[in-house]
Order: C-alpha cells, then structure tokens, then sequence
C-alpha cells in the first residue's frame, strides 16, 4: 500500500508538468499580449504608431515577454519547484500572496458546500430509493431536476433580489464575507455575520449538485437492495433499518466516493460565477480577473494548483475506495 | 406519473421569471424612457449649512483597483480613489474649465512657449508630515520616464518632453523639445509621488507603499482591505481649506456585480450608485426609491463609433461610408438600445465645448438617400440575387464587435438587418476584449464598433494624422488620410492662440464629417443615484463630471457620525 500511494505521488510530477505545459502553450498562443493590451488601456494620447512599439517592447521586456516560449517556461518550473510563481503583471505583487490572500475563503465555500452537499443528497437519496416510485419522489425528483437546470447566475441574482433587502425581504447580506467593521466583534457575533453571509452563495453553490448527487445515491442504493445478501438479512427478520442502514448503505456509498474527486474541480469552477456576483474576493474571482486580463503569471499558478488539488482528489477517493471496500486491495494490482 | 401539464406549468413559470429579468431584448414601450428622463435631476442646490460631523461618503468600485501607484497604474478605480490623496502641480477648476494652483502656486511660461517654470507652495507636508519639494517633483517625472517602471501608458504623454529640472528646492523647470498646446498641462498635471517614501532601495514597480498610499491630497489613506474596502479619511493638515472636502471619511467597497451594487444602494449601504439604462428604468422608478435618494442623468465624455477600414476596397469611396451612416437608425437604437438616454453624435469633439460646430447636422435614418449613393459608387444588385455587387464582388464584410458587450451586440444586430435590407450582407464577429485588439492594431479588419473618451482640449493627432495611417499599433485604426486635415492637425498642435485653435478645429469637423471614416454612434448618459441627505451636486463637462469637494449633508441630517 504504502509503495502504491508513494508511487501515485511521483506520477503526479510529470502529470502535472504536462498540464502545466499545455496551459502554458495555450496561455501564450491565444491572441492578445499582456504588453500591447497595457497599451490598448490608454489608446488617447498623442503617440505615434513607433512610439507605441517602443513602449510596448518595454512592457514586454519588463515582463520577461522578450524572451523566447521555451525560455519562459524554462523559468517557470524553475520558479515553481522553490514556490516561487512569479508576480502578477497587474501589480507586481508575489502571486503566491494573491493566492494565499484569496485561497482560504474559496476552500472554506467549497468544503462547507461540500458538505451540506453531501449532508443533504445522501440521506434524501436513501430514503428515496425506499419510497422509490412514490408521489413525494417523484415531486421532489422533478424539482431536484428543475433546480439543476437553472443556470446559477440567475438563481443568485433572484436570491439577492428577493432576500437581499432593498424591494424584497431584507434577511441576508448580498456581497462579501463579512461586514465592514466586523472585525472588532466578539466571536459569535462575527459567527453570525459570517453565517448569514456564507449563506446564499453556499445555496448557490449547493443547489445544482443535489439533483445529481441524491439520484446517484437512489440509484446505487436501489442496485444494492436488489441483491441476494440484502434478500437473504430480510428472509432473516433483519428490521428495514438496519439493512439500509448497515448493510446496504456501506456498499452503496462506493460510487459516491469517487465522485468526491469530480465534484471538488467542478465546485471550484463554480466558485468564479459565485464569489464574482458576490464580490468575494476569492480564487475564482482572481482566476477570472487574471484570464481576463490577461495576467499570465496568475492563471498559471492557479490552473497548477487547481490541477493539484483535482489530482489529489482522484488520489484519495482512490484511497478511500480501500478503506470502504475490502475487496479492493492495491497490493493485488502489483502483483 | 407527474402529468404533463405540470412539466409545462413548471417550465412555463420558469420562463416567465427569466423573462421578468433579463428584461426586453426588443426594448420598451415608448412611454417609459420619455416618463424616466422626466425624473432625472440635473443638480441639487446647497440647502443650509453642512452638519459639523461632515458625515461620511460611502461608495462602491466595480473593480478593486491593482494598486495605489498612480503611475504604475492607470485604472479608473485607482483615479477614483487617488484623485483625493495625490495632487499634480496644476488642476483644472470644473467650473471656469481654466488651470488653478495646486502644489504649484504660480508659473511663467516662455515667449516660445517652450518652458514652463513652476514655482511650488512651501507649506506643504506629505501624510506623514514631511515636507513637500522640487525633489518629489524630479523624482516622479523621472520614475514615469524610466523604462523600467511599469508606466508605458502613462510615459506616451512625456515623450516630448526634453528636460525636467530642479531649479531650487521650490522651483522646477519644465522643457519641451517642440512646441505643443497642451505641453503646459502635460508638465503640471504630473502625479507627484514622494521621494522620501519610493527611493529607499526596494523596486518601484512593486513598491508597499503602492497599497499604503501617502499623498499631499485633502483626503488620507487609511486602510485597504483586499476585495472588501478601502477607506479614506479627511486629511486635517490639509493646507487649502477651500479644496477640503465635507466628508470626515470615504469608504469603497468593492462590489463587482451591478444588481448587487444596486441592492446595496437600496439597502442603505451605499451613497451612490452608478446604473444601467435599464435599471434607471425599471429597478429604480418605485416610491421607496424616490424618497431615498436622487436620480442623475449626465453627460459621460466618451462616445462610440463604427469604423470603417478604409484599406478595405468597400471602404474607400467616401460616398459608401456616408451611405453607411445614411443606413444607421440611430434614433431609434437610442430609444430600444439605451433607452433613450444617450446623445447621437456626429464629431469627434467634446459637444457643449468651445471646440464643438455647432453647424454639423447629424444624418439622419435615411434609406433612399443611402441607396442612392451606393448607385453612384457603383454598388447595384447586377446579378438580381438580392445582394449589392460591384466587379463582380458581393458587398459583404465583417463587423468586429467586442464579446460580451450587450450594448454593441444589439446595435450590430439592428444594423444587420437595417443592411441587410438594402442589399449589404454584414457578419458580426464577436472577439474577446484581448483578442479584439489583436486584428485591430495590426488593421487587419473590415468594421469594428469602438469607443474613445474625449477630452476638453482635443488633440487630433494620434487618431487622425495621416502619419498613423499605416503603421501598425497606431490609433489611425481606419486609415484616414486628409491632406487639408493634415496640415490642420500639424497646425493646431502648434498654435498657443485659442481663437485659431477653435477656427481650425471647426473646419477640421467638417471634413471628418464629409470623410465619415467613423459612422459615430452615441455618448451614452452616465446614470447615478445618490442618496437624498446629500445636497450641493452640480455636474460639469469634466472627467469625473461631479466635485466631490461640494457635496455636503444639511446640519442634522448626518448619517454616520462615529463608526457604525
């Protein structure tokens, strides 16, 4: 086991060099140079098409842009084995402390919509594979789907229209993480501002995977009660609660556990959307305004820690499939 | 089974609620734009005396400005902010639109306007109470000029400039190489950073104090929280009373969503809020608005345009250009687009300025007429497919529009069809803000809608001088070459009488409006509410268009008189 998890870890090294690779390339081929879009923001003024060259080869030079692709990404990973990703082309700050400013609050969204995720589709999942084919499921399965295909630009801005004070009900805060002065708040206070804070764009960040999550918990729950094992502890007088329970409810959780992997990156891509409508000044909204703007250094380091994050996700859903089911053994693999 | 009629029950209720808010792709009724306007102020007039707390200002940034450096930086949320904290030699009074004092108290300009001397106030102090002198000066200039410095935007403004020295510590000297109308401007209206603070070993680009901001400004910076807030707070050293503002404090916060900005605004938590057509419309014509606050419609100093390539052959006949303008239904794109609150515009020159002729009559909508001179050109439907030809080539051409732009996907969607009735076949082809850039600096495109901001004293050059006309990364994106334009572009630079300046300015309008190189569009209104406690707002043709100095709360009506 222990040579196995050793052995995943070392793949991530080339893997990740190669995404690093192809971002890179893709990063640098798409159209529009930082250097000349520098320029572009002030086109008044009274220069001359050599003058605007000049000044945008020292932009260039001034970036490192001079240099040639192959040079660039040279220094780069060099860069990146010591953590040292540069610094950001909009204002010459370590990127590394722009990400480490706006990481905290994004991990916290995401795990805390992680769980309430998880907290909700699964004991709904089971409980409606028990009542599978009833009204309430099919009600309930119906608006599951309904809220999945709503788009979550438009969920949020009705959240913050009708519950977000002005016109409507006034009971959350509609931008930020915390209110301007919050600081000097005793804690439960400052509790509570974060909590109704957090909530709706956690609602936001939620919804759409509940839909998907419970049905994969029906589903895989429905596969397992179906089975002998399951037919033979009710032939035994096993009550209902204890076969969904204990026995089913272990070997339907499997496939759960790898979609932790899946949804972890795709929570994240959710969170540009999120924290841009709800100003929170978190990784996704400094990825969109790097890309946006064209600050290569930043994209770079986000989308490597991104692709870190998604390939350790794989790497312990993978592990946790061990601890879940014993048939499953990695030694084996080797041999 | 769920029947089939609550699946339509629910998609229908669906539909209908994303109708409700994305609003009309195909615009209002009539009435409404007219009954809005109505509704708009155009100043509130000082009522009694401002209350002694001041009171406080709080507004919103749509974006966090990169930095505080204002010359590393050249964003408008970075202007918003330091336009209280930092202060140039020279600053131009709204009102008069003349020059007045600032960090300079006096200057004497050369018999060949040439040199510019600047005498500086001795009684000014930095944030931090150190004094202010010449070196600042020096150092900022030389900062700009440094190609190492993240500045280039900024030094294309400085290019001419052939030496700026210290005379003593409360004197500096500015030299232009040649002479120019606006070199005086140029030299005095530099961002003056302090020596003391920047040139102590550490790299300038990357510089703390670009997010500790320390200024000589009416305003001081006190703290910037990444992606929440910064905050300002009066400056008490300040050494001009009459440019002090009211506000004990200024706090933005940064919120990057308009609907939010705008729930803020309702909720109380701001004092100003910026809008869209369609918020002024539809999300702000309540009772509960109007008793809270107060709606603005003013003139924004930019404006949009067509251009027309004219390195294109579809382009090169001035008489197709002017069809093309003929085809553009301006009224009423203002009237669906922007809600008729926008100002058709027909020259490159600041309207309600000396500048301006007044004589040019914008074409109208006008089909027949366009059509007509599409005949002369030699544009008709010889193949009777329905599309114009001329040498056997179909008139079909590519609009580049920026992606993401509502405002100029709907205009280059009325335009298709309004071309596309007389026989012209337009594409839009929607490109990416940084991609956009790309075929338009290097002239590789046949159309694309654009916008400039116009400035109180016009310079032609860089747009229209025949110099840029082919040269890559120039701003002569169309290719626009006048010779008469020419000379009065070389002319104008040059002459320091402002009589002549208007004379040449004015005739240089009426070839630009014969040439039509662009097809301009609109100057759109910018919209504003601010809450009602504030009195004394007056707008100007300047940039930004308010002064904040004037603004004030009535005694008694202060609303944050310690920390909420």
């Amino acid at each position: 086991m222990k040579q196995y998890i050793a052995k995943r870890i070392l793949l991530l090294i080339p893997t990740l060099l190669g995404i690093s690779l192809i971002t890179f390339a893709i990063i640098n081929m798409a159209p529009g140079s930082p250097a000349n879009a520098r320029i572009a923001q002030i086109f008044a003024g009274e220069a001359s098409g050599e003058v605007t060259a000049e000044l945008i080869e020292q932009t260039k030079k001034l970036y490192g842009l001079d240099k040639p692709i192959h040079v660039r990404y040279w220094e780069w990973v060099k860069g990146m084995a010591t953590f040292d990703f540069g610094e950001s082309f909009k204002d010459h700050r370590p990127v590394i402390d722009k990400i480490l400013e706006a990481l905290p609050i994004t991990m916290i969204l995401n795990i805390l919509s992680m769980i309430a995720l998880y907290l909700l589709a699964i004991p709904w999942g089971i409980y409606s594979s028990r009542i599978a084919g009833s009204k309430l499921d099919r009600a309930v399965t119906v608006g599951l789907f309904v809220l999945y295909s709503l788009p979550t630009f438009w969920v949020a801005t009705m959240l913050i229209l009708f519950l977000g004070g002005g016109e409507f009900l006034d009971v959350f805060p509609t931008y930020g993480y915390e209110t301007y002065g919050a600081e000097s708040w005793p804690f439960f206070a400052r509790l509570w501002d974060w909590t109704l804070h957090l909530f709706l764009p956690l609602v936001c960040m939620s919804y759409g995977g509940l839909a998907l999550l419970s049905r994969y918990a029906r589903v895989s729950m429905l596969e397992v009660i179906h089975q002998d094992y399951i037919r033979t502890a009710r032939a035994k007088g096993l009550s209902e609660k204890v076969i969904t329970l204990k026995h089913a409810l272990r070997n339907s959780l499997l496939p759960l556990i790898t979609l932790v992997a899946s949804i972890f990156p795709s929570l994240f891509g959710g969170s540009v959307i999120i924290e841009t409508i709800f100003s929170i000044s978190g990784l996704g909204k400094l990825g969109f305004e790097a890309i946006r703007s064209n600050d290569y250094p930043v994209v770079m380091a986000i989308t490597t820690i991104s692709a870190l994050l998604t390939l350790v996700g794989i790497l312990i859903s993978d592990l946790l499939y061990v601890v879940a089911d014993p048939r499953i053994s990695f030694e084996e693999r080797e041999a | 089974m769920i029947s089939r009629a609550t699946y339509l029950a629910l998609a229908f209720v669906t539909l209908a609620c994303a109708a409700c808010t994305r609003g009309p792709a195909q615009g209002p009724k009539e009435k409404a734009p007219l009954d809005a306007m109505a509704e708009a102020l155009e100043s509130v007039p000082p009522e009694g005396e401002p209350d002694a707390h001041g009171d406080w200002l709080v507004r919103s940034l749509g974006a966090e400005p990169p930095t505080l450096n204002p010359i590393t930086s050249s964003d408008a949320s970075e202007s918003t902010i330091n336009q209280f904290i930092y202060e140039s030699l020279i600053q131009r009074s709204p009102k008069t639109l003349e020059f007045e004092p600032a960090l300079a108290e006096s200057w004497d300009e050369s018999e060949d306007h040439l040199t510019y001397v600047f005498h500086l106030r001795k009684d000014v102090r930095w944030h931090d109470g150190k004094p202010f002198t010449a070196d600042d000066v020096i150092y900022s200039f030389e900062r700009i000029m440094d190609p190492e410095v993240d500045a280039a935007p900024l030094r294309v403004y400085y290019q001419d400039i052939s030496e700026f020295v210290k005379i003593d510590d409360y004197t500096v000297r500015c030299t232009y190489g040649k002479p120019y109308f606006m070199a005086f401007q140029n030299c005095g209206g530099i961002s003056v950073l302090p020596k003391h603070v920047f040139d102590n070993g550490e790299d300038f680009n990357s510089h703390s104090a670009a997010r500790h901001p320390i200024g000589t400004g009416p305003m001081k910076f006190s703290k910037w929280e990444t992606g929440k807030i910064i905050e300002l707070e009066q400056n008490p050293d300040y050494y001009d009373e009459k440019n002090t503002l009211f506000f004990k404090k200024m706090l933005f916060k940064v919120i990057t969503d308009s609907s939010v900005t705008l729930q803020a605004f309702k909720e109380g938590a701001l004092d100003t809020v910026g809008l869209n057509p369609e918020q002024w419309v539809r999300q702000t014509s309540s009772k509960r608005f109007a008793r809270n606050a107060n709606k603005f419609a003013f003139n924004q100093t930019a404006y949009n345009y067509v251009g027309w390539n004219a390195r294109r052959p579809q382009f090169e006949d001035k008489r197709v250009r002017q069809a093309l303008t003929f085809l553009m239904p301006r009224k009423e794109i203002a009237l669906k687009v922007y809600y008729n609150l926008a100002r058709v515009v027909c020259s490159p020159v600041l309207p309600d300025t000396d500048y301006y002729n007044e004589k040019l009559e914008c074409r109208g909508y006008d089909p027949a007429r366009a059509r007509a001179l599409l005949a002369e050109a030699g544009w008709s439907d010889s193949d009777g497919d329905g599309w114009l030809d001329k040498d056997g080539k179909p008139f079909r051409f590519e609009m580049l529009v920026v992606a993401g732009s509502n405002t100029y996907e709907q205009i280059a969607t009325i335009y298709k069809e309004e071309l596309a009735r007389a026989g012209i076949d337009m594409v839009i082809r929607r490109l990416d803000w940084g991609a956009f850039l790309q075929p338009v600096q290097s002239h590789e495109f046949d159309a694309c809608m654009l916008g400039w901001s116009l400035s109180i004293d016009p310079d032609p050059y860089q747009l229209w001088h025949s110099s840029g006309a082919d040269k890559e990364g120039s701003s002569n994106l169309v290719g626009f070459k006048n010779a008469e334009a020419d000379k009065l572009i070389e002319d104008f630079r040059v002459n320091f009488d402002k009589d002549a300046r208007v004379a040449m300015l004015k005739r240089f309008q009426e070839i630009i409006y014969d040439e039509q190189p662009y097809t301009f569009l609109f100057m759109s209104k910018a919209l504003m509410g601010v809450h009602n406690r504030i009195v004394n707002i007056h707008f100007y043709p300047t940039r930004p268009p308010y002064d904040l100095r004037e603004w004030f709360v009535p005694a008694g009506r202060a609303r944050y008189t310690e920390a909420p």
